[in-house]
């Protein structure tokens, strides 16, 4: 599967989970008595817990460096992530989050063959507000740290450009507990969809190429220079979790 | 739980929309490949080949047809190379220099046919050669043409070959480039009188005295069976068709602006497969439409000559028509005024004669022709001046081992230390090709062995050659000394140019372009090198070069 078809798969992929989403608070309203207001005695675990995630973060990069490696300004990512919320009070709770990305994108640049390869790292707290007991709104910023790889594939063999960028997410969404038992007091897993939107930036790696075998390549080779990448842009990302105590 | 569904319909909204925004497409450029401009080139003299790139004074053009644009390669310093893009229009037609490598002129033919008033005309554009390319003017066209001929005078371009359901071959349009900065070009449009020919072949001539008028050029259109002569001083004035003898087809048409006192400006015209030289001389005007008159004298030369041109025999005068005659091994020098032909014999059945006075600066006032020809190892030296009464003596022959099939001049617009010399090139009898390098104010050759057939190339400031074949070898000449430096390159070698670097002071780049397969494509490569004092082991190697610029 290429990352040019996740990019594609994303969005349908998205809107799908979203209204299933929907459409299961939908049937759980209906088989469900009415769920009593939270306190902060009733949430217990849906509140306190260990939560383990994996799902899809697609962010928008405009960055004119990112046209030699994708045909359009999507990137998508496989998105895994832990959490442990370590401090409650009434609806409100806060969690250490780390977060892990990977994903990418490649495209033909007239003769050459382009890619790109990047690997986020993401440390940060999370602000949780519990509106219902399984329906909560999260927001988080934090830094993030991202290896990215740029190879362009010529005539002369394989050219590479990797660095390490320090970075910034800045997210909000929602977290809706699918399954799970009622009582706070279960330590049964629970079932999560997370969905989070906000803006994602990274320092710029400049383009320069450098020859990933020095032998191979002609003397003195002036490195290929595509400008400057700067991935930086609006991001979604949803999640599927189960959540421990 | 309604707030709950509208919150997630509104997500997806949201998503949708922020989707679209960033489904932003990339420069459409970067999906297209790269494929070389290639171009059927019959003139063995032009080290392009069939590659449609050329060498420049202050750059090297490299045509990117699948993106219309022209890639100018400088170099900001010494070993340095950077990159312009400028577009060409669509279709491009022809991609020619001006004589003196100053000035690119590219003719499109636009999009045909024109549905839309969008779509782009056909254009010819002319772009400046020097250290900071740029287009200087852009020309509208309202027809497609296919074909665009240079003034060597660099004053005028002939653009013709218009392609259509129903066209025109005598339909030209001349165009007269701008002098000065921010001069425009202005064109004329002409369609020539025909009695069935059509155009063949064009000479645009220097400035020929006209008795009774002012000393005009005119352009000489080469058809089928006459000539139609243009007063490119009157561009719009009728043009003045001369018919040829039995209808015979002209091959070559020379010129000499006249002596004063002794004979007024002519032209020469050979005929394909006839004995008969046409002489034609331009005389005062006789009707009110021209300014000029043109009386024809017909004269046999005895054998079918291969070759024309005007010498002087004496200081001041003695005007001749020289005919080579290889079939007779002599030559004919014809007196304009009486129509009389002398017979030279000659050492060997020379096929071509240069005429090479002004290069030696002969101060004796006769002249000095180079004989030479694919037929024959020979070259000769023709003392024109005692030609009268020791016609055999006034020819020094050299064995050169070589048939010489083509002369180059060295360029002398920018310095004219070595414009005595000539570079000989052809095709060698022994297993060891040569080139040689003539020295005609001390009448020696020098003789340059090479191991294989090398594309030459005199640099624009006439100080040295490169010769280049198609591995990754190529020579540097330099004339004084006479010295030959090999260098090499990591990659086989398409094209050899050395320019002017942005710093000037006579700081030079040399430019060895590679065009490299990619992924069962094309990519462009060069290796720089210092252009005075080349070394293989100080260069510089830049890749992927169709990347540069493109948006």
């Amino acid at each position: 599967m290429t990352r040019r078809y996740w990019s594609r798969l994303l969005a349908p992929v998205t809107c799908v989970a979203l209204m299933l989403v929907s459409q299961g608070a939908q049937a759980k309203e209906a088989d469900a008595a009415p769920a009593p207001a939270p306190t902060d005695d009733t949430l217990g675990n849906h509140q306190r817990n260990l939560r383990f995630e994996i799902g899809a973060r697609t962010q928008f990069v405009n960055s004119d460096g990112l046209d030699p490696f994708s045909t359009n300004d999507v990137l998508p990512q496989l998105s895994l992530g832990a959490s442990f919320a370590f401090w409650t009070q009434q609806k409100l709770s806060l969690a250490a989050v780390a977060g892990f990305d990977y994903g990418g994108s490649s495209a033909s640049l007239r003769s050459d063959k382009a890619s790109l390869d990047l690997r986020r790292f993401t440390l940060a707290p999370e602000a949780r507000y519990h509106l219902f007991r399984v329906l909560a709104l999260t927001a988080k910023v934090g830094p993030t740290l991202t290896r990215e790889a740029a190879e362009v594939s010529g005539p002369l063999g394989t050219v590479l450009k990797t660095g390490w960028k320090f970075g910034v997410d800045a997210t909000a969404g929602v977290a809706v507990e699918l399954w799970g038992y009622a009582s706070g007091d279960s330590k049964k897993p629970r079932l999560w969809l997370m969905g989070e939107g906000g803006y994602g930036w990274s320092a710029p790696m400049k383009l320069t190429f450098q020859p990933e075998s020095p032998g191979g390549v002609p003397q003195r080779l002036a490195p290929l220079n595509l400008g400057e990448l700067s991935v930086a842009g609006p991001l979604f990302r949803i999640t599927a979790g189960l959540s421990f105590w | 739980m309604t707030r709950l569904l509208s919150s997630a319909r509104a997500s997806c909204a949201l998503f949708m929309l922020l989707l679209a925004v960033g489904c932003g497409d990339r420069p459409a450029d970067m999906d297209v490949a790269f494929v070389p401009g290639q171009k059927e080139n019959k003139d063995p003299t032009d080290p392009s080949g069939s590659l449609q790139v050329r060498g420049l004074k202050g750059s090297v053009a490299l045509l990117d047809p699948a993106l219309n644009e022209v890639m100018m390669f400088t170099s900001p310093q010494s070993r340095q190379l950077a990159t312009t893009r400028l577009p060409v229009g669509l279709n491009v037609a022809e991609f020619k220099t001006s004589a003196t490598r100053d000035k690119l002129f590219v003719l499109s033919r636009g999009v045909t046919p024109r549905y839309k008033d969008s779509d782009e005309r056909p254009q010819l554009r002319v772009f400046d050669g020097g250290t900071t390319p740029k287009e200087l003017e852009n020309v509208a066209l309202q027809d497609p043409y296919n074909q665009l001929e240079v003034d060597p005078q660099g004053e005028w371009l002939l653009i013709h070959g218009s392609e259509g359901l129903v066209s025109n071959p005598n339909e030209l349009l001349l165009v007269q480039l701008g002098r000065g900065a921010g001069a425009a070009a202005t064109l004329t449009s002409k369609t020539l009188g025909s009695y069935g020919g059509k155009p063949l072949r064009f000479t645009f001539t220097s400035e020929l005295s006209v008795p009774g008028a002012a000393s005009r050029r005119l352009l000489v259109v080469q058809r089928e069976k006459d000539l139609a002569i243009i007063d490119l001083a009157a561009p719009n004035d009728p043009e003045i068709t001369v018919a040829l003898p039995q209808g015979a087809a002209p091959l070559d048409v020379v010129y000499h602006a006249g002596i004063d006192g002794e004979v007024s400006s002519l032209l020469g015209v050979q005929l394909a497969g006839d004995t008969n030289v046409d002489l034609l001389t331009i005389n005062a005007a006789e009707s009110a439409d021209h300014e000029f008159s043109v009386h024809p004298n017909l004269v046999d030369v005895g054998g079918i000559p291969t070759m024309l041109d005007f010498v002087q025999t004496r200081k001041g005068g003695g005007l001749r028509l020289a005919a080579l005659v290889p079939t007779k091994q002599a030559a004919r020098l014809i007196d304009p005024s009486s129509g009389v032909a002398q017979e030279v014999p000659l050492h060997a059945a020379f096929t071509k004669i240069r005429r090479i006075t002004n290069d030696i600066s002969e101060k004796s006032g006769e002249d000095i022709a180079l004989l030479y020809g694919e037929a024959t190892n020979t070259i000769a030296f023709w003392r024109l001046g005692i030609t009268t009464g020791t016609p055999y003596h006034s020819i020094e022959a050299y064995d050169i081992g070589i048939k010489v099939g083509q002369v180059f001049d060295i360029p002398n617009d920018e310095d004219d230390t070595f414009a005595d010399r000539k570079i000989l090139s052809g095709n060698s009898t022994g297993t060891t090709q040569q080139f040689y390098v003539l020295d005609l104010t001390q009448q020696k050759s020098f003789p340059l062995d090479v191991l294989k057939n090398l594309t030459l190339n005199l640099s624009p400031n006439g100080q040295q050659l490169w010769a280049f074949g198609k591995d990754t070898g190529f020579a540097q000449l330099t004339f004084d000394p006479l010295q030959p430096a090999s260098l090499y390159t990591e990659e086989a070698i398409s094209f050899v140019h050395d320019f002017a670097t942005a710093r000037g002071g006579g700081e030079r780049s040399v430019l060895a372009l590679h065009v490299l397969s990619s992924h069962g494509h094309s990519s462009v490569a060069a290796t720089l090198f210092d252009g005075t004092k080349p070394d293989t082991a100080r260069t510089k190697f830049y890749s992927e070069l169709e990347l540069e610029g493109i948006k």
